[in-house]
Order: C-alpha cells, then sequence, then structure tokens
C-alpha cells in the first residue's frame, strides 16, 4: 500500500487520502519533505482554550480554587491547589502545618488515581500488549487479555481509592471545594485517617506491583527497551521539576529546579521568581505557546544545552531533582538510573518508568501522612491578610503548573496569568514529533505506522490539550498532513476524524 | 421489570457551547417530569450548571420506570462511575464537525466509535471500550446507549452561556429525545 501510494506522489507530487472529515478541533501534524522526500521539518498544531485569564478579571480571588478546575477535565486538582497556593500568596499567609499536610495528602490520592490510570489504560497498552500488537488489542481490554482479570480488578479498585481520598477531603472527587487562602475547609476524623492508613498500605503494595509488571513485562523484553534507549525518542534537553529541602522530588511544594542537559543544577528559583526564568514563544502556526528559559533563549525547536527548550513531568521531576523523599520509591529511582545509564535520562519513553515510581512514592507518602498524628488536628486555617499579588506553583502530573493572579483591594482578580502544565512541554512535543518523523519517513516512503509511533510519544508525555477531554466523542481525532516543498500535501493520514 | 434510564449531560459549563449537554439533559429532565404532572426532583433550586451531584437524583414515570439525572465533564472510564447500575444511557453533548450547521442535532450509537476502540486519545478511553472494559469487570453497565450532540459554534472560548444557533437548537432536541426515548410527543 505505501509503495503504490508512494508511486503516485512520485509522480503527482501530491496525493490526499481524503478521510470522512467529521471532526474538526483535533491536533493536526503538518510534516515538511525536502526534494529527496525526507523530512524538513514537522510541527504539531493543537487547539487551544481561549480567554481564560480574561473569564477570570473581575471574579473574586477565592473562586479561582473552584473554577480553575474546569479548565480542564484531566488535572483538575493540580489546579485547585495551585490557586490555593497562589490566594496564599495574595493573602500573605501561611497555611498551618496541618492544613499543608491534608493538602499534600488529598494530592497523594489524586497522583494515585491520575498516575494508575495513565500506566494501565493510557501508556501501559504500548508496552504491555507490545508497541507493534494490532491495534484493536492496544488498549486496556489488552492489558487484561495479557496480565489477567484479577489485575484490572486491582487497578480499578485503587484507582477508586484515589477517587475516595479526594473526595473525602475535597468534599467532591472531581471538582473540590476545599482549599482556602491559609488552609482548608474541613479536617479528618480518626474514623476516616483509619480508612485512609489502611487505602494507602494496599496502595503501596499495588505501586510495588506495577512496578514488578513493568519489570517483567517491559524490562526483560529486549525489544521494547531498545525502543526506549533508540534514537526515534531521545534527545537532551534541560529538566524542571519542584524540590524540598533536600532537592527531593515534591509535588506539592518547594523550589523549582532545572537541571542542564547533563544533569547539572542550572537554576532553583522561588515560586514568585517564575517569570525571571520562564518565558512563552509564539510561533505563527500555533496559538499554543511554548515556554522556554529566559536566559538561555528560543533557538528554535532544537535540543541540548544552548537550547531553552526544558522538559516536565514525570521523568523532567527525576531528572531535575536528587532522589525521591521515600525508601521503596528511592530504591526504584536508584534502580531506573541504574538501568538506564546514569542521570539524567533523555528518553521521551522513560516517561513511563519513572511515572511509576512516582506513584509509588505518592503512595508512600499517604501512608506517611496518614500516619502522622497532626493530620487529626483541627488547626487547618491561619487567618488571611489583605489582598495584594501572589504566585502558587504545583507539580500537576502532567508538569509544572504556575498560577499567577493579582488583586484588588477588594479581593477582585486584576490580572491573573497562568502556565498550564502540558504547555510546558509543547516544544518539546513538536522535537518528539520532528523526530520520530524523520527516523520513519525516507525518500517519500511512509505508511500509516506513522500514526501510532507519534502517538507513543504523545503518550510519553500524557499531555492534556483541552480537545481531548471534552467535545464528542471524548478523543483526540488526529491527522498527519505530508506536504512538499511547495506546500502541497501529499499524503494525510488521519485517526478519529 | 421497570426501565431505568440515566440522562447524561457532559460537557464544561464555563466554555461556551460546551454547556450545552448540560442545558439539554435539565431540559429533558424537567420536559418529562412535566409531562407526567411531576415535580422536578433535585432541580427544585436549581443547582450551578455542572454542580449536580451524585447520586443521581431520580424521577419514577407513572409505568414504574425511573429517569435519572446527572451531569459531569468526564469522558471514557470515569462515565463508568456514572453510569453503572442504569439500563439504558442517553448521553448528551456539543459535537463539532467540519462543515456542521450550528445547532444540528445529532443522533449517534457506538457505531461511531467503531474505528477509535483503542486508547485513542492521548488522554482517556473513548466509551465504547470503557463500556466494554466495565461487562468484563462485571460491572452493571447500561445494555442500551445512545448519544444525542448538537453542532457547537465554539467549544473553547471560557464563557458562560450558548450561541444563539445553539439555544435555538435545544427546544427541538428535547422534543426529538422525547419522542424517540420515552414515546412523549411534544
Amino acid at each position: 500500500m505505501a509503495d503504490d501510494l508512494s508511486e503516485k506522489a512520485k509522480k503527482e507530487r501530491r496525493l490526499t487520502i481524503d478521510p470522512i472529515t467529521r471532526l474538526e478541533g483535533h491536533g493536526k501534524i503538518e510534516i515538511f519533505l525536502d526534494d529527496k522526500g525526507d523530512v524538513e521539518n514537522a510541527v504539531l498544531q493543537v487547539p487551544e482554550l481561549r480567554g481564560f485569564e480574561q473569564f477570570a478579571v473581575g471574579r473574586p480571588g477565592e473562586e479561582m480554587p473552584r473554577i480553575t478546575p474546569r479548565i480542564c477535565g484531566v488535572c483538575p486538582i493540580a489546579h485547585h491547589f495551585a490557586s490555593t497556593k497562589a490566594l496564599d500568596a495574595c493573602y500573605n499567609v501561611k497555611p498551618t502545618s496541618a492544613a499543608l499536610k491534608l493538602r499534600e495528602l488529598m494530592y497523594s490520592g489524586a497522583y494515585l488515581y491520575d498516575h494508575t490510570l495513565h500506566f494501565y489504560f493510557l501508556g501501559g497498552p504500548d508496552f504491555v500488549v507490545g508497541p507493534t500488537a494490532p491495534k484493536m488489542e492496544r488498549n486496556i481490554l489488552g492489558v487484561i487479555g495479557k496480565v489477567g482479570l484479577d489485575i484490572a480488578g486491582e487497578v480499578i479498585k485503587h484507582r477508586a481509592y484515589g477517587q475516595k481520598i479526594q473526595a473525602m477531603l475535597g468534599g467532591k472527587a472531581t471538582h473540590p471545594v476545599c482549599g482556602l487562602p491559609g488552609g482548608v475547609s474541613k479536617g479528618l476524623n480518626e474514623e476516616e485517617v483509619e480508612e485512609i492508613k489502611q487505602m494507602a498500605d494496599s496502595s503501596v503494595e499495588f505501586a510495588k506491583f506495577s512496578l514488578q509488571i513493568f519489570n517483567d513485562v517491559v524490562l526483560k523484553n529486549k525489544t521494547y527497551v531498545d525502543i526506549i534507549l533508540g534514537d526515534t525518542y531521545t534527545f537532551p534537553t534541560y529538566y524542571m521539576g519542584l524540590v524540598d529541602e533536600n532537592n527531593k522530588v515534591n509535588f506539592y511544594d518547594g523550589k523549582v529546579r532545572v537541571v542542564d542537559p547533563e544533569g547539572k543544577e542550572y537554576v532553583k528559583f522561588e515560586e514568585k521568581d517564575y517569570l525571571d526564568h520562564v518565558a512563552e514563544h509564539v510561533e505563527p502556526w500555533s496559538y499554543c505557546k511554548m515556554p522556554f528559559l529566559k536566559n538561555i533563549g528560543w533557538k528554535g525547536l532544537t535540543t541540548g544545552k544552548d537550547s531553552g527548550i526544558y522538559r516536565v513531568a514525570p521523568l523532567a521531576r527525576l531528572n531535575a531533582a536528587d532522589g525521591m523523599a521515600t525508601p521503596l520509591a528511592q530504591e526504584a529511582y536508584d534502580q531506573m538510573y541504574e538501568i538506564l545509564g546514569g542521570k539524567p535520562v533523555h528518553s521521551t519513553l522513560a516517561f513511563h518508568w519513572a511515572r511509576l515510581i512516582e506513584l509509588l512514592y505518592a503512595c508512600e507518602r499517604l501512608q506517611e501522612l496518614a500516619n502522622d498524628p497532626e493530620i487529626l488536628s483541627d488547626d487547618i486555617r491561619a487567618e488571611p491578610g489583605e489582598p495584594g499579588e501572589g504566585v502558587g506553583v504545583i507539580e500537576a502530573c502532567r508538569g509544572t503548573l504556575f498560577h499567577h493572579y493579582k488583586l484588588d483591594d477588594k479581593g477582585m482578580i486584576e490580572k491573573a496569568n497562568l502556565i498550564v502544565a502540558t504547555v510546558n512541554n509543547y516544544a518539546a512535543i513538536n522535537v518528539t514529533v520532528k523526530q520520530a518523523a524523520s527516523s520513519l519517513i525516507h525518500n517519500f516512503q511512509v505508511d500509516e505506522g506513522i500514526l501510532n509511533m507519534v502517538e507513543m510519544a504523545f503518550r510519553a508525555y500524557d499531555p492534556c490539550f483541552g480537545c481531548a477531554t471534552h467535545t464528542l466523542p471524548g478523543q483526540m481525532p488526529m491527522e498527519v498532513n505530508l506536504r512538499t516543498r511547495g506546500g502541497d500535501v501529499f499524503k494525510r493520514f488521519s485517526r478519529g476524524i | 421489570m421497570p426501565r431505568r434510564t440515566l440522562l447524561l449531560g457532559l460537557g464544561n459549563p464555563l466554555l461556551s457551547d460546551d454547556a450545552v449537554g448540560l442545558v439539554l439533559a435539565r431540559k429533558v429532565y424537567r420536559a418529562l417530569a412535566a409531562h407526567h404532572g411531576l415535580g422536578p426532583a433535585g432541580l427544585e433550586h436549581e443547582p450551578p450548571l455542572g454542580e449536580l451531584d451524585l447520586p443521581a437524583p431520580e424521577l419514577t414515570l407513572p409505568n414504574g420506570d425511573v429517569v435519572g439525572l446527572a451531569e459531569a465533564a468526564i469522558s471514557g472510564i470515569a462515565v463508568l462511575d456514572v453510569a453503572c447500575g442504569w439500563d439504558l444511557l442517553v448521553l448528551m453533548d456539543s459535537i463539532k464537525t467540519v462543515g456542521g450547521k450550528p445547532g444540528m442535532v445529532m443522533r449517534l450509537g457506538l457505531e461511531a466509535f467503531q474505528d477509535t476502540v483503542r486508547t485513542a486519545s492521548p488522554h482517556d478511553l473513548n466509551l465504547a471500550s470503557a463500556l466494554e472494559f466495565g461487562a468484563k469487570q462485571g460491572f452493571d453497565v447500561p445494555d442500551e446507549f445512545v448519544i444525542y450532540a448538537i453542532e457547537a459554534v465554539d467549544v473553547l472560548t471560557f464563557n458562560e452561556g450558548l450561541s444563539p444557533q445553539v439555544e435555538n437548537a435545544l427546544d427541538g432536541a428535547v422534543d426529538q429525545i422525547l419522542r424517540e426515548q420515552f414515546n412523549v410527543d411534544g
């Protein structure tokens, strides 16, 4: 099929496979070929949600933790707490120690929920079932076929635990209402804490088991390891993540640390100083901005030490830190870097592995917090000061999330600026797309396999472009256009449109 | 056995026409209650759009059938959390099609997902796979499933309120759903 198409392409220089185009607002990949039919450039265009900052202006600041989870159905809890932290700063109030622990406990539940969903339902199928398995099998049903129905039950159970913990403190699982400047609106009673302890114990075992599956199914299969370490998905960048005072990974709080492509600390800054270090580049072909390290500069979609492109999310967090703050996760962390040849790891597909190490950390942290006597304290709120300006930063599952608000003297939003987690990776995702395309397309030869290869890169980052979460059919349709130098489309692949 | 039908409105109440599924589901629920001379259980105090809590409020129709109302901004596997325990799932949402006429009402079945049964999204499982997964797990997933989607003008801009073309399509969509799913002629 591919050969026929390529013959036709050579003759006509333009070939369009026109699908029954039903949905728009999809991710679109444009690949530009040179005269020899090799890849010259490739870009990913995604629809971007618009106007949130304007929507926020004039609303009471304290509404933001309830409104911002609506930005995207994928990271609601991260938005809730980034927003709450920004309000702490706006009102110049330090939450009580118990309130911080309650927030972190709830947030660990969110990680349990989210990382479990991603590994088993989204990213896992590529590996557990296999990257070359027929596409109808490469889904959760295929995973069940491989690992058994009992395990699927465990997945469902622990995903539900994460949701329950979020609901216990948040009031509701998806759109929480608990975060207030200076604290939280609700604490925990002894009965609830006992239940969380049991869920946490079970979750630690589940996370260990998930890493074991990764070990048995992925790491013992040379083909998979070769794909992880292969050139298609590997390139050096800077990495960003929140770290605690010991430079260990922290999801909820700390300083933002950036390491260079060699793994050395490039900068460590406080939340409020983010604009000194991060700027946003705009490409004419996309509404979606591309953040980069301001003091290195934007050098185009290139990688390495001279390019300001950085990456965020699981592997980036592990690269940006010196280790994990809990013992079992630390062991898993050491094992990953030993097997993959030391820090930092540049392979995009290692994000999946890093995600499971983070799952283990979240479960251990849940266990620690549930066993901390202070978690039962009713000292859960400090009194806010006068309204002003503030920044809140948190590690969403998909990366570093910045909320920055300026309140007027009545506490109304005067200005809001957000850098959403996935957007930090947008430039790097484009690099990945180009790299994957370059390794797969030569001399006008290309087949539909490119959709799978590009999707695998997407899923590693676990991106949350708005289109993936709402409008029917709850999936991200994708289109790949191959263009000749003159700009003509000579081939088009699509899925879900 | 009385039939249990869940009206599930999907969408983001702050994202322009993306909210149409939420608005439509409430309208169908109210119209059905009014048709049977019942009060709109659970909607007496009209919670903010998208904030209706589970468990879903229910109407018991004169023939014993039960109709529930739920709303969410979810997709894929999370739909199982809401949809289990019902016989028929009537899902309402916005849709954007190339060249589609704003306000057009589309009725879709599971076959609309046939091309995308795999984990198609970078983010979630599609509905067909989610239901199949739920059934394999022994969950009480709905036996029947239908989607009503209204062609939107804008689903990318943060704004409260629907476009006029979409707003104007609501009454017709309500009539269609009542007729096709509940044998009620408006």
